[in-house]
């Protein structure tokens, strides 16, 4: 074989090599690229689960304070139950805004709330008890979601929302379930400072507009214990 | 073939083969294993050594609430309140054992709980009311400490595990802060309820349970039936 054939053949053979991997290197791009849409869309379908699970929380409470405002208003306890539940009700709709940013973010579609219908346990009687209990197993049900969710997004950025959410349902949660159990009962201040029941709408801020527990003031000691 | 064929021969071959490496790595995703020591490492032995202090914090204020000062105002709400302070102190350390198998699991070196000491902050004294703000104050610091932990790990299942634990911290904290701000107070079924004040470790259960532990989370706790 010439000098000449045997490295056109050297040629031929490294080009047709070096084709080969640039076709692999496109397909192998292109998975990336697949697995992150797929992973986005995955992402969508489990932000807008909770996206759903807010406004259901939202029209639970929603609910709760007509009936407490009407039918339960002799209740000594109404009027307090009716304050929390507002207020765990504006929290709500801080996380279901939040959801519906991270949802459009995400290439999806928020669910419209008007979709969203308050459906209350069969056989369920409103009492005030009744709607503790309610809101309590709700909120319950919310917080282990939001958990799993952090588990399955795809994104840190998503996951850190899911958990800033989820910590706040914890905390509605632990407040309503002591309630319920007459563990613990309204102090005191409960009447002017409610909001101390869940002082912020998330763990931490997830964004513009939002804030967090270091938005609270820690604590500072007395030197002495009067 | 002279010298000038091999070289043009081993530059070409090299060539692809650089096409091929660049290849590969164009796949790597967000869990796929890091080059060097796994970055999560870090982050989770800064949260175990916050385990580690607040177990630490928790003995230093159950002495207090085991003997309060003289004419301490909560000294009669002394004891159950270190009946609560011992079972979230063991809730730590749950969360502490759960941490340090992850970070075994990934090829770290845990700190260890010898190696975290807690030193009272400045111008603390031993009352009922500091214990209440300090735990208070640590509570919180850890809540956030594991959120922002979850937007930095790299692994999903570290970042689950970090949120699993947030969510204990946050109702630590907020059954301290309603207590401090008096939005709420103890209740007639306080005594026989004190198992339920933050009843389990983690939001979610944890398989298999921590050495020691329960791993318990929120499902194993009785969804209220109605009257």
């Amino acid at each position: 074989m010439s000098e000449d054939q045997s490295r056109r053949d050297a040629l031929r053979g490294a080009l047709a090599f070096a084709a080969s991997m640039g076709a692999a290197m496109a397909a192998s791009m292109a998975r990336p690229r697949e697995a992150h849409a797929q992973a986005a869309a995955g992402d969508v379908t489990t932000l807008t689960a909770l996206q759903r699970a807010e406004y259901d929380a939202i029209r639970t409470y929603s609910t709760a304070e007509s009936i407490l405002m009407t039918d339960l208003s002799s209740d000594p306890q109404a009027s307090t139950v009716r304050a929390v539940a507002a207020y765990y009700r504006g929290q709500h709709e801080a996380h279901a805004n939040a959801l519906r940013t991270a949802i459009t973010a995400a290439g999806g579609t928020p669910i419209d709330p008007t979709t969203v219908f308050f459906m209350p346990p069969t056989g369920f009687r409103a009492t005030v008890a009744n709607i503790i209990k309610l809101a309590a197993n709700k909120e319950k049900a919310a917080a282990v979601a939001y958990a799993e969710a952090v588990r399955s997004l795809g994104t840190a950025e998503r996951a850190q929302l899911a958990a800033a959410i989820g910590g706040v349902e914890t905390q509605h949660w632990i407040v309503l379930y002591l309630l319920a159990k007459g563990v613990v009962q309204p102090g005191m201040n409960a009447a002017t400072m409610l909001n101390q029941l869940c002082p912020q709408a998330f763990v931490a801020s997830v964004g513009t507009g939002t804030a967090g527990l270091e938005a609270v003031a820690e604590y500072q000691y007395a030197p002495n214990a009067t | 073939m002279d010298n000038n064929d091999k070289l043009s021969r081993r530059l070409l071959l090299q060539g692809a083969t650089a096409l091929g490496a660049s290849a590969t790595l164009a796949g790597c995703g967000e869990d796929e294993a890091p080059a060097g020591p796994n970055p999560d490492i870090v982050i989770l032995n800064r949260l175990l050594s916050a385990e580690y202090t607040a177990i630490a914090a928790y003995t230093a204020g159950a002495m207090v609430l085991t003997s309060p000062p003289m004419g301490d105002p909560l000294a009669q709400q002394s004891l159950i309140l270190r009946q609560i302070a011992t079972r979230w102190q063991a809730q730590h350390r749950e969360h502490a054992t759960v941490l340090a198998s992850a970070i075994t699991a990934i090829g770290g070196t845990p700190v260890t709980e010898a190696s975290v000491m807690f030193t009272p902050p400045s111008g603390w004294t031993g009352t009922v009311a500091n214990v209440l703000r300090l735990a208070a104050n640590l509570e919180r610091g850890a809540a956030l400490a594991y959120n922002d932990a979850v937007k930095t790990l790299s692994s999903a299942a570290n970042r689950f595990l970090s949120a699993n634990i947030q969510g204990d911290e946050t109702q630590h904290f907020i059954v301290l802060h309603a207590l401090l701000q008096q939005v709420a107070g103890a209740g007639a079924e306080i005594i026989s309820g004190i198992n339920d004040v933050v009843p389990v470790p983690f939001v979610s259960t944890v398989t298999p349970a921590p050495m020691g532990g329960t791993g318990s989370g929120l499902q194993t706790v009785a969804d209220f039936t109605y009257t």
